[in-house]
């Protein structure tokens, strides 16, 4: 397997659309910078932490679905697929390979986010323009890590499925799109904590500003956590069953 | 040995494959002629697993594995971006050979000066001759070659002609060439297998010229008798 997930890196060598998907990564901390520094009034961390996770929780989704998708498509673009479930490994494990990779560059980007975002509020505070301590920050950073890690798997395996349905990267990508703003939508409902990314952005908030966790935080909890594994199950599930279904003729 | 028994594939209750039963020796060169829409590549595919066919296909009498073939199908596929040399490198790397010789096996197909360039960089010869080099790197037994001169002009077919003939035949392997160029069938393979609506229709040792080949490939693929001869 690790073999296999080198492999996966090395085909990368010269793929510059990854440098794209980190930049749109990058955008909810890049323009939240930007706004900051050239607005002339003082922020709290809060306040940058609530706008930059506003649109990593839209933004990250689309990147993850392109990211993944792109992924397996390059199989199928290049036309390597044939070449590629030759070699005598399972197709679980080729497909679970595919899926790992997308994993670690999500993290991996994710992390970035979250460093660049620390950063800036180093610089901010050392120029006067935010309020902020380092316990604040470490917490909101574990509300972010907490976010990333339901995000990140739910969203990398919803992707497998469109790609390797549609074997093609613009379908995947604007599903990708439709699936992150709707996503969205979710976020501001009571009952929005069986979407795994509406959950996900309310746990984050949670560590930055408590009242705007659920209601009823309990039921949210237990159920938002209940149910975002229950989906990333059914999710790789069902992307290993239509990765490894057999077929007539395979092209 | 390659064996192919009694192999059968139905799509869609459409017959592709129609009992299809041979057996191909180590050392030759098998041209396979037909068609299209004959069954060429679907056999091909058949033997690398990529079907969902009836029947056995074994290699010494033991159920075949795809590592134990080289292939070519269809068209040269690589990853664009990586180099000559690192495609093959890559590929040496999921067939868990360690040490590969790639210089020998880009030697063997006059693309060692072009180890550097981007597979996207290269003419359609010199992906064909990549696929080839490919087809013949670790410890294959059987190989593939799926059209390997389409698309070619006539040096490139002939240069494709002089790599098999000349450098790549060997006791050791046993090659199997598909395609619709008579005088490159005529010129390469010891025996000709003749494919029509799935099923083998004649097996000749290959004793013809173009010309007699090109005859008897228009009264074999006229004459309207199904099954093998």
């Amino acid at each position: 397997m690790i073999t296999l997930i080198r492999n996966e890196f090395y085909k990368q060598k010269r793929e510059w659309s990854f440098l794209f998907l980190l930049l749109l990564s990058l955008l909810p901390v890049l323009t939240g910078g930007a706004g900051a520094i050239f607005n002339s009034s003082t922020k709290t961390l809060a306040d940058l932490f609530f706008f930059m996770n506003n649109q990593f929780a839209m933004f990250f989704p689309m990147v993850l679905f392109i990211l993944v998708g792109f992924l397996f498509y390059q199989e199928y673009k290049n036309k390597t697929y044939i070449n590629w479930i030759t070699y005598g490994y399972s197709k679980r494990k080729l497909f679970f390979t595919k899926v790992s990779v997308a994993l670690i560059i999500g993290v991996l980007f994710a992390a970035i986010l979250l460093l660049l975002f620390i950063c800036l509020i180093f610089a901010l505070k050392v120029t006067g323009k935010v309020s902020a301590d380092i316990p604040e920050l470490l917490t909101v950073s574990v509300g972010f890590l907490l976010e990333a890690a339901i995000i990140i798997p739910v969203t990398v395996c919803a992707g497998a499925i469109i790609i390797n349905l549609s074997r093609n990267i613009i379908i995947s990508s604007v599903i990708g799109v439709i699936y992150g703003f709707a996503s969205c939508f979710f976020i501001g409902s009571e009952i929005g904590f069986v979407v795994p990314n509406g959950f996900a952005y309310r746990v984050a908030m949670y560590f930055s500003d408590r009242t705007s966790y659920y209601d009823n935080p309990i039921r949210a909890t237990i159920g938002g956590c209940v149910i975002s594994l229950l989906i990333f199950a059914i999710l790789l599930s069902v992307g290993v069953i239509l990765f490894t279904h057999k077929r007539k003729i395979e092209s | 040995m390659l064996q192919i028994k009694n192999v059968n594939l139905n799509v869609s209750g459409v017959a592709l494959l129609h009992n299809i039963s041979i057996e191909l020796e180590l050392g030759k060169i098998y041209g396979i002629l037909g068609p299209n829409g004959a069954g060429k590549t679907t056999l091909f595919k058949s033997m690398l697993g990529l079907t969902d066919y009836t029947g056995e296909i074994l290699s010494e009498s033991q159920p075949v594995s795809s590592q134990l073939f080289g292939s070519l199908i269809e068209y040269p596929a690589f990853y664009p971006k990586l180099t000559v040399a690192e495609n093959l490198w890559l590929h040496a790397r999921y067939l868990k050979i360690n040490n590969p010789d790639i210089k020998t096996a880009l030697e063997q197909v006059n693309l060692w000066e072009a180890r550097s360039k981007l597979f996207s960089q290269l003419s359609l010869g010199m992906r064909q001759r990549l696929g080839i080099a490919r087809a013949f790197l670790g410890n294959v037994k059987y190989l593939l070659l799926d059209e390997p001169t389409n698309g070619l002009d006539p040096m490139g077919i002939k240069e494709i002609r002089l790599l098999l003939k000349e450098r790549l035949k060997s006791p050791n392997h046993c090659i199997l060439v598909s395609s619709h160029n008579l005088t490159e069938i005529a010129a390469i393979t010891d025996c000709l297998i003749f494919i029509k609506n799935g099923r083998i229709v004649k097996i000749l040792e290959n004793n013809y010229n173009e010309q007699e080949l090109e005859a008897l490939y228009e009264t074999i693929m006229t004459s309207s008798k199904e099954g093998l001869e």
